[in-house]
């Protein structure tokens, strides 16, 4: 039994099953008879087909004894455990994106950057928030500046424009 | 070839504004290429965003110069670090790192950048001469063709990339379905949207491509904490010694040409044409037991096998809008982004652009032969940077790079929900590659599957009734069957390489 092959196998299963049930409201073509719910359908189809393949092979596969790690993986609260990193990783970027409108490109990169530093291991203070700064400083000046794109002011507004 | 027409291509492109953004992609290539856990793909894709309300002959020409610079950029963390920069650069770390050992770096890298130029130029040279030929027989394609050609183009790119074809195929499929989103092409009937406008026009292009090549490395980079060593060596050389070449010579020419086919052929990428070009280096050689221990001709075939591999995919990128590898699938984007659709009716409507594409490839091979020489020092130093700040920065010119376009943060949660889905599907060995190429792709082979239907009057047997069809999807049925066979062959020798990696 191969857990994570089964799992994905599961997961395709929804999402085809899922496709082919909403795809059976799209309207019929009366005229061409191939409507646009016959693509989908084929797809749907076909990929439920291979994820329960795929569930199937996983079910029968040996289980292979677990590579030992080196060194081996750290768990728990810590930031010494890289899959917790990974997973505040994702919960800072949906953090910089919710500030992102509201506090500004320019407020909002460097804090994001000084912190994920931090979380990465850097230790250093002045070296963080610098280049925080000068990451952030380089971003502006070629998105606003150079390819005049638009990124958000929030609370600076009065002070950039 | 119509040499007039390149001949007045290179004055497009001699012009200070073209010649700058070639140079300024050429060495944000060489850094990228260089660094590890940064892909030539994941390049291009972060600079696409740099690319908005550029005109396209800049645009493209600073993506070209990023491509061609990537390529080459990998051999130096493959000699200084023993870790390839990108995965072309695997069969590099073969002969270049036991040189570096014994205190010949600035050797080895000298015959990289030489020999990446070779490679470059010829892949460019061929593409120049190549392309025009193949899009004027793909001019007489109607829709039976395209739909083929699309079918092909995934079947290749399924069967080569991956350990598992059966994950291989479902991640075309999941690419495939990917691309039902949005509203129908025929009827405008909205499938898939959840009620969201902004699934529209489908799941935004530049998003999904920043989440699925550069958010989903940076998640898996985090997690690592080791950090990398470099031999002690000193980088003396620029150019490498008559000697050197002198032994080279033929390995350079047969590197091109075996680079620039398997380039050609869609799906094959840069690190499967090194290790042929390696392998067959090794195997007509007179001393093949010197290899493996430093070897100056195995950095030398590998390095121009994958740089010509650039030239190669790009021809039938440009000639039928089917790219060879996944860096040109997303240099396809780039090109749709401009407005511009390759195929062959870019050859028809837009001849100029396809003529500077040319010239800006060949112009860029010349810029990385000089920028990658001058900047030797400063390249081997960056490989240094620690991940603790690339990472961050990545993040924040993703996330700028998927909101800018259209300023919206809805882009930006497609982007991060794309990450977390490509970090997921990269730990359990299911390829990206398919899923780029699919959503590419797959409104080609529907729309021209649906229209050849309604053509027939809903008759399927419609398929069949043109030859150069059927021979696609023979040769997409056959590539399938083949891999199969051959996959587990591919898959060793690259194992064999990228196992050298983890140590």
């Amino acid at each position: 039994m191969k857990r994570g092959d089964f799992v994905a196998g599961a997961i395709g299963v929804a999402i085809g099953g899922g496709a082919l049930f909403m795809a059976a409201d799209f309207p019929a073509d009366v005229v061409m008879k191939i409507g646009p719910a016959f693509f989908p359908d084929m797809l749907a189809g076909l990929f439920l087909i291979c994820s329960a393949a795929l569930m199937v092979s996983a079910a029968l596969a040996k289980t292979v004894p677990g590579v030992v790690e080196d060194p081996p993986p750290v768990r728990g609260l810590s930031l010494e455990n890289g899959i917790l990193r990974a997973v505040v990783t994702v919960i800072a970027v949906i953090a910089f994106v919710v500030a992102l409108r509201p506090v500004g490109f320019l407020i909002t990169s460097t804090v994001f950057l000084t912190a994920m530093m931090g979380l990465l291991g850097l230790r250093k203070p002045v070296l963080m928030v610098a280049v925080s700064l000068g990451i952030t400083a380089g971003v502006y000046i070629i998105f606003e500046k150079l390819l005049g794109l638009t990124l958000p002011a929030g609370i600076l507004e009065s002070v950039l424009y | 070839m119509d040499f007039a027409l390149l001949y007045h291509s290179f004055g497009n492109v001699f012009v200070p504004s073209v010649m700058l953004v070639i140079a300024f992609g050429v060495a944000i290539g060489i850094t990228i290429g260089a660094l590890p856990g940064l892909t030539a793909t994941m390049g291009v894709a972060l600079l696409v965003p740099l690319t908005f309300g550029r005109p396209p002959l800049e645009s493209l020409s600073m993506l070209l110069g990023l491509f061609c610079g990537a390529m080459y950029g990998g051999s130096i963390s493959a000699i200084l670090v023993r870790t390839p920069g990108t995965p072309a650069a695997a069969a590099t770390v073969l002969e270049g790192y036991p040189l570096a050992q014994q205190g010949q770096a600035g050797r080895a890298l000298a015959m990289a950048l030489f020999a990446s130029f070779c490679g470059g130029l010829s892949g460019a040279l061929i593409m120049t001469f190549m392309s025009p030929l193949i899009s004027s027989v793909a001019l007489e394609f109607s829709t039976v063709e395209y739909f083929a050609l699309a079918v092909f183009g995934l079947s290749v790119i399924v069967s080569i990339s991956g350990n598992s074809i059966l994950k291989g195929i479902m991640a075309g499929l999941f690419g495939l379905l990917l691309s039902t989103i949005g509203a129908d092409a025929i009827s405008g009937y909205p499938r898939f949207i959840f009620g969201q406008m902004d699934l529209f026009e489908g799941p935004p292009f530049i998003p999904t491509l920043i989440g699925l090549f550069a958010v989903s490395e940076v998640l898996a980079n985090v997690q690592i904490t080791k950090q990398i060593v470099r031999v002690k060596t000193v980088v003396d050389r620029y150019f490498p010694t008559w000697a050197d070449i002198k032994i080279s010579a033929v390995t350079i020419a047969r590197g091109s040409l075996i680079g620039t086919f398997i380039g050609a052929i869609p799906g094959a990428g840069g690190d499967i044409a090194a290790f042929v070009s390696y392998g067959e280096t090794k195997r007509v050689s007179k001393h093949p037991e010197k290899f493996g221990t430093g070897a100056i001709e195995g950095v030398a075939a590998a390095e121009c096998a994958n740089n010509a591999c650039s030239g190669g995919a790009m021809i039938p990128l440009l000639s039928l809008g089917v790219p060879g590898d996944a860096v040109t699938a997303v240099l396809l984007g780039a090109f749709v982004l401009q407005g511009l659709q390759p195929g062959p009716l870019l050859y028809k409507e837009h001849i100029d652009i396809v003529y500077n594409v040319f010239a800006s490839l060949i112009v860029a091979n010349f810029a990385m032969l000089i920028i990658g020489a001058l900047g030797i020092r400063l390249f081997a130093k960056v490989i240094m940077v620690k991940r603790a700040i690339l990472m961050p920065a990545i993040l924040v010119l993703s996330v700028v790079g998927s909101y800018a376009m259209r300023g919206d943060t809805f882009d930006v949660y497609v982007m991060l929900v794309f990450g977390v889905v490509g970090y997921f599907m990269q730990k359990h060995d299911f390829p990206l590659s398919p899923i780029l190429l699919a959503l590419i792709l797959g409104p080609m082979a529907e729309a021209n599957l649906r229209r050849s239907l309604v053509i027939s009057g809903g008759d399927f047997s419609i398929i069949f009734s043109r030859p150069i069809a059927v021979g696609l999807l023979i040769l997409a049925v056959g590539s399938l069957i083949a891999s199969v066979y051959n996959h587990r062959k591919i898959q060793n020798r690259l194992a064999a390489a990228s196992g050298l990696e983890g140590e």
